[in-house]
């Protein structure tokens, strides 16, 4: 549920102010993809360090890399040119 | 109940007598497969580079998959293997193989390899287990099958239903549009859909209905 608030939240501010682009030449996608990795995975094993165990911070976890995935990270993409914003 | 759960038992105890290193790394990569860090990999992946409403609605089509899995779970509440048989299982699991009808069809036409692949992914991933074993081939199949059921349906076909499903669907609007949702119901009835989309506009739509035409077709619109 957490990833699913997390996305929802994320793809509806990603339309609203990103709206990027998964076109794109091939070295941008591959260091889209690489960037976007490591951040995810450090997300995913930092934050279950760094948080308590719990239901709730379980929840605030998955939220936050859903987050992360579908929003922040086309921002991050965008604001980098790797990424293309379309109108 | 007791019977069916100690058929699994025995069945995979008699699999996991096959050995061999190939056979075991390929179901490493298969159990790999059903792994969550898996789709973090697969998922953005499509959603990054590739296409981005594809991946979307495969986020979506996953996450309702790993619900209704684990709804399944809980309303069976059958116990796990090592619970019910913790003295059975041994370290080495193997299978020869996995058999696949060639390009099997439903009732009406359809092509069934989505489901069966999910059917053998589940039962694979059932098949190779620790010691002691922690799933049953059964749940494989029931656990994948019908969660990843996915079909298409053109505007005018009558979709293929199991009995009693509890699935998410991918269908085709009008214009062609792929539109996951959540079908549950019986073969014989009107199911119910709700389907939970990024729409194009960026905002998430669930919407539900019940079907007046068995299912020929798939009304936009609803609960914003």
């Amino acid at each position: 549920m957490g990833t699913l608030l997390g996305m929802g939240v994320g793809l509806t501010l990603e339309g609203e102010f990103v709206r990027f682009s998964s076109g794109g030449v091939i070295w941008k996608r591959m260091l889209r993809f690489l960037l976007g990795f490591v951040i995810t995975f450090g997300l995913y094993f930092g934050l279950s360090e760094a948080l308590p165990t719990g239901l709730h911070f379980r929840f605030l976890r998955y939220g936050l890399i859903g987050l992360w995935g579908s929003f922040f990270a086309p921002l991050v993409f965008v604001k980098t040119k790797l990424a293309q914003q379309v109108s | 109940m007791e019977a069916l759960l100690a058929w699994g038992i025995d069945f995979i105890v008699w699999i996991q007598a096959f050995s061999s290193p190939f056979l075991d790394g390929v179901f490493k990569a298969i159990t790999f497969l059903g792994d969550e860090k898996f789709y973090l990999i697969l998922l953005p992946l499509i959603f990054w580079c590739l296409n981005k409403g594809l991946g979307a609605k495969l986020v979506f089509l996953f996450l309702f998959s790993a619900y209704a899995n684990n709804s399944l779970k809980d309303i069976f509440r059958a116990p796990r293997p090592c619970q019910f048989a913790p003295d059975k299982g041994k370290s080495h699991r193997r299978v020869r193989g996995i058999w696949l009808p060639k390009r099997p069809r439903s009732r009406d036409g359809r092509r069934l390899g989505v489901p069966l692949l999910a059917s053998a992914q589940g039962m694979a991933m059932g098949l190779r287990n620790r010691h002691p074993p922690t799933r049953r081939p059964l749940e494989g199949i029931f656990g994948r099958a019908l969660p990843t059921r996915c079909h298409r349906r053109p505007h005018n076909s009558r979709a293929f239903r199991p009995p009693l499903h509890l699935a998410p669907a991918i269908c085709y609007d009008k214009d062609r549009r792929a539109i996951p949702y959540f079908e549950a119901g019986t073969g014989c009835s009107r199911p119910s859909c709700f389907s939970l989309h990024p729409s194009d506009q960026g905002y998430i739509r669930l919407h539900g209905h019940t079907s007046r035409d068995g299912g020929r077709s798939h009304t936009r619109g609803g609960i914003r």
